[in-house]
């Protein structure tokens, strides 16, 4: 098996089945108990928090069940007050964060949603601010075309019109991939199972003094953020993924993408859709007069595995929201797949995907709907 | 006192020579759908020991008219009056009653027993009112009528459930269905079951123009269908070479024509190499292109028997509301063959004739073609 659909979801480190058989046999007490095992557990949590903190100089991080959560709970009550307020997005958000402000348009707020210019990012200066505007949340990398945002200069820009404004950042794709600072943004909202940790667990890294209004009540867990059983498991595999991530990491996977796209790009009618500074990992691309979803079942039949977009939105009929945000042509848009390769791939894994997709395209390009 | 379930059927009544062997069928797919013993007796079954999902189950059984869970008993008359006072109050608290109104109905094949029919209701609803302060009587609209059956045993319930009617399963033989994975062909083949036809589903699948997914939805249909036939075979015939040598050879328009012609053709085969003497398709006069009444009669033209069309006069409506109760829409509505649209043309022939088509077709080897697609044709049972 091939697998190169690492934007979906990651395959867990090895190494996180030790932890688990730990955690089962040992460690499973509830952090929030007062007899010693249950302190550990809360030490083991707060040693996470700071593993998870450090490489974006984070001032303070609270778990959660992962991107969806922490985008929804950042832009329904991550910012103070108010009846009809302003909101800005843009076009080509996740659908976490995108239907979160379809809600709050639902509730009466006006939401602008900005769109990406022909190089594939958002432009600080598109950016609409007005006196009533809460809250700003642009995602850090497109989980389809693997387009960086500049996040700092956003912040700056928002900041410099009104201080006051919240700045959020979906970071899902980007944490550790694309380097970043905290610096002003408010919030940034991560995903343990996109670097090889679990499915379930994510979490809010946030200023300190934030207008926060959680929506899960309950037992008052991560200060009152976030109701719950903390996830220990989840949150100290996390840990365990992030500390284990490292420069050889992107080094590896940037090797592996530039081989593919090598291979690729020589193939007639080829388009590129990542922009060329785009991250390491993600390599969006189409062959007009082949559809994209053809393709993938193509490759699947070799176990090799890729997608053709976002797998949040691959089971979706119509003209994919994100495409048209790209302004891609309906020609173009249907051929999409995207390619994302992890440091568990190979370039010897290219070479064999490159050829197979070689292949396919020999004996299946070229149907139109006549 | 044994809790059972009490099994009515319909239309077999109505046979006369023939009635064992559909009694036969009857009691085979209720002994499925019970899972457990079943017993006939005069006009009817009685399924024994069965689990809480079980009347479910035999409400879906073709050739049901109605069931009851009904207790048996000895004929003992104080048993039966205590037993008949109980059924009116546990309905009262099932139903938070302070009063309540009923009628007691009595059947007696037992001849011998000492009270008539109309003599037993009397008494026993005398019992009620006595031992039952809050109960009275009515004949004509009574909230809850109490039935007691005196035949070797005693029988006392005052549910009835209604089944499907139809006829079981096998009874009239096998055909065989076109299945795709949309809301009509499930409809056509349920229609076509429940009147005793025991279905062999053919689904043509595209891959890679169709994924596994579309695949396992066709499954999921079939085991819903499963549930009322007990058991269906789908036959998921590789056709995506015959579609792109249609597309590459004939003229646009008459592609869906074309292909339709050739799902009928490997149908049949299939249906002939199975035993079955029919297709059934979801087809309804003037749906879509290839379902006018002129498309209809050129995909007729290469079907050496009969094609039943059960919702041919059904607005789309009504055929989802069947869906709907059958249990299939909501698998049907899954969307998961988004991939197939290359092949329908954009501007398809409504009147098409069918000597253009002949002719449009000459230039494939359609025989090689078949027997290819035939060869590599998958088959599944579910159930």
């Amino acid at each position: 098996m091939i697998y190169l659909d690492n934007a979906a979801t990651t395959k867990p480190l090895q190494k996180l089945s030790e932890l688990a058989m730990v955690h089962i046999q040992e460690e499973w007490f509830n952090p929030s108990a007062l007899y010693p095992p249950a302190v550990n557990a809360e030490r083991n949590l707060n040693a996470a928090r700071e593993v998870l903190m450090r490489p974006i100089n984070a001032p303070s991080v609270y778990f959660t069940s992962g991107g969806t959560e922490g985008a929804n709970a950042v832009i329904l009550g991550g910012w103070s007050g108010g009846r009809q307020r302003h909101f800005v997005t843009s076009e080509y958000e996740h659908p976490c964060v995108y239907e979160a402000f379809k809600r709050l348009e639902q509730l009466g707020h006006s939401v602008d949603y900005v769109r990406p210019r022909t190089d594939g990012v958002i432009h600080a200066q598109d950016i609409p601010i007005r006196e009533d505007t809460a809250l700003v949340s642009i995602m850090h990398v497109n989980n389809e075309t693997g387009a960086i945002n500049d996040i700092p200069s956003i912040v700056s820009y928002v900041k410099q019109k009104n201080t006051s404004i919240i700045v959020h950042s979906d970071g899902v794709q980007g944490y550790l991939k694309s380097p970043l600072t905290m610096g002003q943004l408010d919030y940034y909202t991560v995903s343990a199972h996109k670097l090889h940790g679990f499915k379930g667990t994510g979490a809010i890294f946030m200023q300190k003094k934030v207008p926060f209004k959680p929506y899960i009540m309950g037992g008052g867990q991560e200060m009152g953020f976030r109701s719950g059983t903390e996830n220990t498991l989840g949150i100290e595999a996390f840990a365990y993924a992030v500390e284990n991530y490292s420069t050889h990491d992107l080094q590896n996977i940037t090797a592996v993408r530039n081989r593919l796209e090598q291979h690729l790009s020589s193939i007639d009618g080829y388009v590129k859709i990542s922009p060329s500074d785009g991250i390491a990992n993600i390599l969006c691309l189409s062959f007009p007069g082949m559809r994209g979803e053809v393709l993938l079942h193509l490759l699947e039949e070799k176990q090799i595995y890729i997608s053709t977009g976002s797998a949040c939105f691959s089971k979706k009929k119509g003209v994919s929201r994100i495409h048209s945000a790209l302004g891609l042509s309906p020609q173009v848009s249907e051929g999409v797949i995207r390619i994302s390769v992890s440091s568990n791939n190979t370039i010897d894994e290219a070479d064999i995907v490159a050829e197979e997709v070689s292949n396919a395209l020999k004996k299946f390009r070229g149907y139109f709907r006549k | 006192m044994k809790s059972i379930i009490l099994i009515r059927y319909g239309e077999i009544h109505l046979k006369g020579k023939n009635r064992p062997h559909f009694e036969k069928l009857l009691l085979n797919a209720l002994k499925k759908a019970a899972n457990s013993e079943v017993l006939k007796g005069d006009g009817r079954y009685y399924a024994y020991d069965t689990d809480p999902e079980a009347p479910k189950r035999i409400a879906k059984v073709f050739g049901v008219h109605s069931l009851s869970l009904a207790l048996e008993m000895e004929k003992d008359m104080n048993l039966l009056f205590e037993q008949s006072a109980k059924e009116v109050r546990q309905f009262m608290q099932e139903n938070a009653l302070s009063k309540v109104t009923f009628k007691v109905e009595t059947k007696r094949s037992d001849k011998q027993y000492p009270l008539s029919s109309m003599e037993f209701s009397a008494k026993c609803g005398e019992y009620i009112l006595q031992n039952v302060p809050s109960a009275s009587v009515d004949v004509h609209s009574p909230m809850l009528r109490v039935y007691v059956e005196l035949r070797q045993k005693a029988y006392i319930y005052s549910k009835i459930i209604p089944g499907l009617g139809g006829m079981p399963i096998g009874s009239s033989g096998k055909a065989a269905l076109l299945l795709s994975g949309g809301i009509d062909s499930p409809v056509a083949g349920y229609m076509t079951a429940k009147r005793g036809v025991f279905l062999e589903a053919v689904h043509f699948h595209s891959f890679p123009y169709t994924s596994e997914r579309a695949k396992e939805k066709v499954l999921s249909l079939a085991k819903i269908l499963a549930e009322y036939t007990g058991h269906v075979n789908v036959h998921v015939v590789h056709f995506t070479d015959i579609q792109q040598a249609i597309y590459e050879k004939c003229p646009p328009e008459y592609l869906t024509l074309i292909m339709r012609r050739f799902m009928m053709r490997i149908a049949a085969r299939i249906a002939e190499d199975t035993g079955a003497r029919a297709l059934v398709t979801g087809e309804s006069i003037g749906q879509v292109a290839s379902q006018t009444m002129e498309s209809l009669c050129v995909t007729d033209a290469v079907v050496p028997m009969p094609v039943f069309r059960p919702l041919i006069g059904m607005d789309k409506l009504e055929i989802i509301e069947r869906a709907q109760n059958i249990g299939t829409y909501e698998t049907s509505i899954l969307p998961y063959e988004d991939c197939c649209t290359v092949f329908v043309p954009k501007h398809p022939a409504t009147k098409p004739r069918l000597d253009k088509i002949e002719i449009a077709e000459r230039i494939l080897d359609s025989e090689a073609l078949i027997n290819d697609a035939l060869s590599k044709t998958e088959r599944i049972r579910i159930g």
